[in-house]
């Protein structure tokens, strides 16, 4: 799989709109094609679909079904772990899985993230990044939106590695799979209907919006979360590149203790 | 401050009086709590900590305005006022813009990007808040950023929609801390807007002249919604 990937990524060409990042679009034509045709599916099914599911299920009973969700989703992150060397996250995906799934009650409530064992995702496609994979080409794939070739792939073989999955297939309980995976999608449509619907109202260019949206936030969760996005390291471009010099470090504030040691940490 | 009096003036409402009344109100609120206040009323005061009193003032300024009631026109006009007084509006118009482009501008034509710029982020954001008017954003953290500040908030109160965090970076401009991005969960607006622009730009027939067709063209657009 990571040997299709690094193919994959040598065939794209370095032309198209340079994102930052090592991010290129070079069949912009057929993205956007593509881009307006799932806009379309998205304002005819998907957007309907999210605000029912929000109107008909309140808050909690939604947070509940993501948590079920993310369980399920536990063994994937567990591997993806353990392929990026990252020992210490695993042994807390894992923790996080047998908490949950017990007193959990089959992952419906997060009690791990009370319990002081925060839960994150984590991918192939990021796994991929973490081997020194470039993302390749950046993609608008149907019905799934933007994604990058990487990614792609990535999203490909958490699916075919989920040890989940096999066990449900062997069961008469399969369809919990696709229904899981449908409720997923909704409800992740449902916690971005006011910043797509922003998005789209106010762009110049809603594909270039949702484009460098779209990577943005990926490059955030390839770094976890560690790099400010627009920082160095990030993306190609700073805030301060375009400025003169001038402006000098702001002087050190005086070394903050407690409450602000702690505000200071979370921001960084 | 002078400034911040002046420009009340020049937005101030065309509706009815309790609105204007309210509009007043708002504006005692910015006067008291703007940029360059931040620091006076309790001075000294580290970057960090002044950076964090300048968002906590803008937000409660932000819906303040939101939950005045007011229509969209109206509060615009009171968000133009905020913005010029809180965000680097030069620095992040240029910025956005990109190097190349600016620089092939002619003087008529910077001048011209740069007043529709504020015009047109006004409207965009004004839009966008709008959804928010029920929440409010609670700062969380603050810290050092390369040569400002950044200030964490996270938007709470809200009754539909979802919490989000949103970053502020900062930096200094004119004896004071302004804004000069925002990060909306993980994702910078003015890097966003960067490459919208620069989308638009070449789609435009790579002109100056395009994009600022293209802005207006937005702006008619969404003074029709």
């Amino acid at each position: 799989m990571a040997a299709a990937a690094i193919s994959l990524a040598a065939c794209a060409t370095q032309d198209g709109a340079n994102l930052g990042g090592g991010l290129y679009d070079p069949v912009e034509n057929v993205n956007r094609a593509t881009f307006e045709f799932n806009n379309g599916v998205d304002e005819a099914i998907g957007e309907p679909i999210a605000m029912a599911y929000r109107e008909a299920l309140p808050r909690g009973v939604r947070d509940g079904i993501r948590n079920f969700a993310d369980n399920l989703n536990s063994p994937v992150v567990f591997i993806n772990d353990l392929l990026q060397g990252e020992f210490g996250r695993a042994q807390v995906t894992l923790a996080r899985f047998v908490v949950n799934s017990t007193a959990g009650i089959a992952g419906v409530a997060d009690v791990a993230t009370r319990a002081g064992l925060p839960g994150r995702r984590s991918d192939f496609g990021e796994t991929l990044a973490a081997w020194g994979v470039g993302p390749g080409p950046y993609l608008v794939v149907p019905f799934l939106g933007p994604s990058t070739t990487r990614h792609f792939v990535g999203r490909v073989a958490d699916v075919a590695v989920n040890p989940i999955g096999y066990l449900l297939a062997t069961t008469d309980y399969a369809w919990v799979g696709l229904v899981e995976r449908t409720v997923e999608i909704i409800d992740q449509r449902e916690r971005l209907i006011e910043a797509v619907d922003g998005l789209k109202k106010t762009s110049l260019d809603f594909y270039a919006s949702a484009r460098s949206s779209y990577w943005q936030a990926r490059l955030a969760e390839i770094h976890n979360g560690r790099i400010l996005p627009g920082a160095p390291g990030d993306d190609d471009i700073d805030i301060d590149d375009d400025e003169e010099p001038g402006p000098q470090p702001v002087a050190a504030a005086p070394k903050p203790e407690g409450t602000e040691a702690r505000r200071a940490a979370i921001s960084q | 401050m002078t400034r911040v009096n002046a420009d009340a003036n020049a937005s101030r409402p065309r509706s009815g009086g309790v609105r204007r009344t309210a509009l007043a109100a708002v504006m005692l609120i910015a006067g008291a709590l703007s940029p360059g206040a931040a620091g006076a009323a309790d001075a000294p005061v580290n970057p960090v900590q002044k950076g964090e009193a300048i968002i906590r003032s803008l937000s409660q300024t932000v819906f303040t305005v939101l939950r005045d009631n007011g229509d969209r026109r109206t509060q615009e006009a009171t968000f133009r006022t905020l913005f010029a007084m809180y965000f680097d509006v030069p620095r992040i118009a240029r910025f956005v813009l990109g190097r190349a482009a600016w620089s092939k501008a002619s003087a008529d034509e910077r001048a011209q990007y740069l007043e529709l710029f504020l015009h047109y982020v006004v409207k965009v954001y004004t839009i966008k808040l709008r959804r928010y008017r029920d929440g409010n954003f609670e700062v969380i953290a603050a810290g050092p950023d390369r040569t400002g500040v950044v200030v964490t908030t996270r938007m709470v109160g809200l009754r539909s929609g979802r919490p989000f965090h949103m970053k502020w970076r900062m930096r200094p401009s004119g004896g004071t801390l302004k804004v000069r991005d925002m990060v909306f969960e993980n994702v910078s607006m003015s890097l966003n807007q960067r490459r919208e622009f620069a989308s638009a730009y070449r789609r435009y027939g790579g002109t100056m002249a395009g994009l600022l067709r293209a802005m207006r063209m937005k702006m008619a657009e969404l003074d029709g919604q």
